[in-house]
């Protein structure tokens, strides 16, 4: 994978949230439900890597589902950008609190088999969506204080944390007014205005 | 008549659920064939059928463009993945593209040649891209000024057979140019 790629993947797929794993997506309990204030066309980047500029498109399903696009901005030069990749993702509120759960099914047209699951809380001010990812830290403090069932081990660059409660234990720790504070910031993406369609004649 | 996805509605953008005229030879290899830089980026604007839409022209290293087509909007829902190369004729610019994928499905039952698009870049920036009409194609493959297959009836898609040099002689000639009546997209940069 170029660099691009893998910065623009984990821009889009929540990358860093991989430091902590959830054994199913957020809100399987309740049900997922689509978020209107998504649907539309997005664009940033990461802090660190200008390569991972992009433009993600959030199309929302009927069966309440969603397909993200997202098409890198250094499309003029293959060996920068020109890549594309699609995540299908699901939303649920849980409490006031707002996730989002998303799948690699693409990348640059081949279907993706690793279909890893990421998770993340998001909020949307101003037009402007910021992704939050589980801080692993804060995680593991939960599991030892046994708020959450789970487990801690040391992994290559740190330690891996899983939570191994069920889905309504999940749905349930993640509805409390306290449970964003378990997340750390990601990314953040502006909305796009949208093209409007021209003026009718008179 | 092939039925085909909505949103195809858009490059291989199916006028009446029919596919476009097609070429068993893309247009252009007779001239120098080199990806044209003016495309590649987002463009942004709205379909025949009045729906905005996204455009994103992606470069590839082998000089071909993959091409995505997102509708955007609160009721958005289709996306799909275009391969196309660009060829000049004179003044004139076309893409020869072939429809992949819809909504991450694979393309099933598309003509085997590529679809003659024509574009044009105003002086304003404003890339207007259009389709063979279908009807005025027919007539021509008809009345021999192309060789191919005006296909079964009214429904049947028009294919043009005509060899790479006679192919790219005709599509210069004012009668092939006309055809390419009614604009598919006009887009404007985004990025």
């Amino acid at each position: 994978m170029r660099v691009w790629q893998a910065a623009f993947a984990a821009l889009l797929t929540l990358g860093l949230s991989a430091c902590v794993s959830l054994p199913h997506p957020i809100g399987t309990s309740v049900g997922f439900r689509n978020d209107p204030a998504l649907a539309g066309l997005w664009y940033g980047k990461s802090d660190k890597e200008d390569s991972s500029a992009g433009y993600y498109h959030v199309l929302l399903n009927a069966d309440d589902t969603m397909t993200l696009v997202g098409v890198a901005a250094q499309a003029a030069n293959p060996e920068k950008g020109g890549g594309w990749v699609v995540l299908t993702a699901t939303t649920v509120a849980l409490g006031g609190n707002h996730y989002i759960n998303g799948r690699e099914i693409f990348e640059d047209g081949k279907p993706k088999d690793d279909a890893t699951l990421y998770s993340g809380y998001y909020t949307i001010r101003d037009d402007t969506v910021t992704i939050y990812a589980l801080d692993d830290r804060k995680v593991a403090a939960e599991i030892k204080a046994h708020r959450i069932a789970g487990t801690i081990t040391q992994g290559r660059f740190g330690q891996d944390v899983a939570i191994t409660a069920g889905a309504a234990d999940v749905d349930r720790w993640l509805s409390s007014p306290r449970a964003p504070a378990l997340f750390t910031p990601l990314f953040s993406l502006r909305r796009v205005k949208e093209p409007q369609p021209p003026p009718p004649l008179h | 008549m092939k039925p085909v996805h909505a949103l195809l509605a858009a490059i291989a953008l199916l006028l009446a659920g029919c596919y476009p005229p097609t070429t068993t030879h893309p247009v252009g290899t007779t001239a120098a064939q080199k990806p044209d830089p003016v495309l590649a980026g987002t463009w942004k604007g709205t379909g025949d059928d009045g729906k905005p839409l996204y455009v994103h022209f992606l470069q590839q290293t082998d000089g071909s463009f993959t091409i995505l087509l997102a509708e955007t909007g609160a009721k958005a829902q289709d996306w799909n993945m275009v391969t196309a190369t660009t060829a000049a004729l004179g003044s004139h610019r076309f893409l020869n593209a072939r429809l992949l994928s819809s909504n991450g499905k694979p393309e099933e039952g598309a003509p085997a040649g590529t679809i003659p698009v024509l574009y044009r870049l105003d002086a304003k920036g404003v890339l207007t891209v259009s389709l063979m009409d279908e009807g005025a194609t027919k007539a021509l493959i008809k009345a021999g000024k192309v060789k191919g297959d005006p296909g079964q009836g009214d429904t049947g898609d028009a294919t043009i057979t005509a060899d790479p040099r006679a192919l790219d002689a005709f599509m210069q000639t004012p009668a092939a140019l006309a055809t390419f009546k009614k604009p598919l997209f006009v887009l404007h940069r985004a990025d």
